[in-house]
């Protein structure tokens, strides 16, 4: 498979997976509601003669318990990591291939500033994939020409890390696209999916990484992507005294 | 409930899904809390911005016109002894300096079981909280 034909594949599949992962939240919600519910009624029917009296009012109760837990577990399914290798990759070899890829307004100035040499634990196809998302919209954003800026740099501080910022010189956005422009499906251009920066949400935030989405100085769209180092490989941070339940029944 | 360590206690609920909202809201409710709910991130905002006494905020993500993790720091601000749990329908929780993720689709008993360990018994007549107005 070609660079490009490779490039629109893994974009299709990030697509089917916003999707999916979207029909899988918004099914959670009703079988939680459903499982509520029953489990509401089931304490409301032990207190009367009925509990009692019919043993399949029990058994009923317990088979909706059982299934919903079923259905949940299916949801929660994941297809197996084919590979254990890490893969990983520099950004200014990503952004250089996204651009490439690229539908590029005759009256866009692109001005690249890479000055990483770190990397990100990413394959080079999908960093490219979420820089062309956020190239694309930078565009779309200054459909009467501007100045798209690609930057690239190794982070100092902490850990170390690298980041990557696209920045646009176009009409910017409204407040209430600041807070939903990560939600799938939300966009404030008429025709478009409105799935691109939940893309790159995806796979920042897979890969342990932050994105963050702010106004430019003087106008304009500026997104800026940050890959940490982590001490551990793999490990998730997370604060001592937080924990995550998951259920038993 | 045969114990008493919820008498008093009140939470906020921020769920946009209807069904959701009232489900959880009864059961906690049946639990003995005071339940005081938000089916928005402006409902919310509006809750956070006018404080009363809240023991623990019961936040979901995505909520139409907002996520909830935008509503973290003004919980911290303004309701600094407040516990914040998390409680998404996401494939993973994302790292944030919440209390407690609870998974929509998890046995509510074990919601219940992390509001036990994070709210410390309260003895009977020193509650801080009335219990409100419940808000569609």
């Amino acid at each position: 498979m070609d660079s490009r034909a490779d490039l629109q594949a893994r974009e299709r599949a990030a697509v089917a997976d916003v999707v999916a992962s979207t029909l899988r939240h918004d099914l959670r919600n009703k079988l939680a509601s459903i499982r509520n519910a029953s489990f509401y009624l089931m304490r409301k029917m032990q207190k009367t003669d009925a509990w009692g009296a019919d043993a399949r009012v029990e058994a009923f109760f317990q088979l909706i318990d059982r299934e919903l837990a079923a259905a949940e577990e299916v949801l929660s399914r994941r297809a197996p990591v084919v590979s254990s290798e890490r893969p990983c990759c520099r950004p200014r070899d990503a952004a250089e291939h996204a651009l490439g890829e690229a539908r590029l307004d005759d009256n866009v100035r692109v001005e690249r500033d890479f000055r990483d040499s770190g990397k990100v634990p990413l394959d080079l196809e999908d960093l490219a994939l979420l820089v062309r998302c956020l190239v694309d919209n930078a565009v779309e954003a200054m459909p009467r020409g501007g100045l798209l800026t690609v930057r690239t740099w190794d982070i100092e501080e902490g850990e170390g890390g690298v980041a990557i910022r696209v920045e646009d010189t176009g009409e910017g956005l409204v407040a209430e696209a600041y807070s939903r422009a990560f939600e799938p499906f939300y966009s404030t251009r008429p025709g478009h999916a409105g799935l691109g920066l939940n893309i790159v949400q995806r796979l920042v935030l897979r890969n342990g990484g932050k994105v963050a989405l702010d106004g430019g100085p003087t106008g304009g769209t500026h997104v800026e992507v940050l890959f940490l180092h982590r001490p551990e490989a793999g490990a998730r941070t997370r604060p001592a005294s937080q924990e995550e339940t998951r259920g038993n029944k | 409930m045969e114990t008493s360590w919820t008498f008093g206690r009140c939470l906020l609920l921020v769920e946009d899904d209807p069904s959701n909202r009232m489900t959880l809201a009864a059961l906690l409710e049946e639990a003995g809390f005071a339940v005081v709910t938000a089916g928005s991130y402006s409902e919310a905002e509006k809750w956070l911005n006018h404080p009363r006494p809240i023991d623990a905020v019961l936040l979901d993500q995505s909520l139409g016109d907002g996520f909830g993790t935008g509503l973290i720091p003004l919980v911290r601000h303004h309701m600094p002894g407040a516990k914040v749990v998390f409680v998404t329908g996401a494939d993973s929780a994302i790292d944030m300096p919440v209390d407690a993720v609870f998974r929509k689709g998890d046995h509510f008993e074990a919601l219940l079981a992390f509001l036990f360990k994070l709210l410390p018994q309260r003895p009977l007549g020193m509650s801080s909280t009335a219990s409100g107005p419940r808000r569609p």
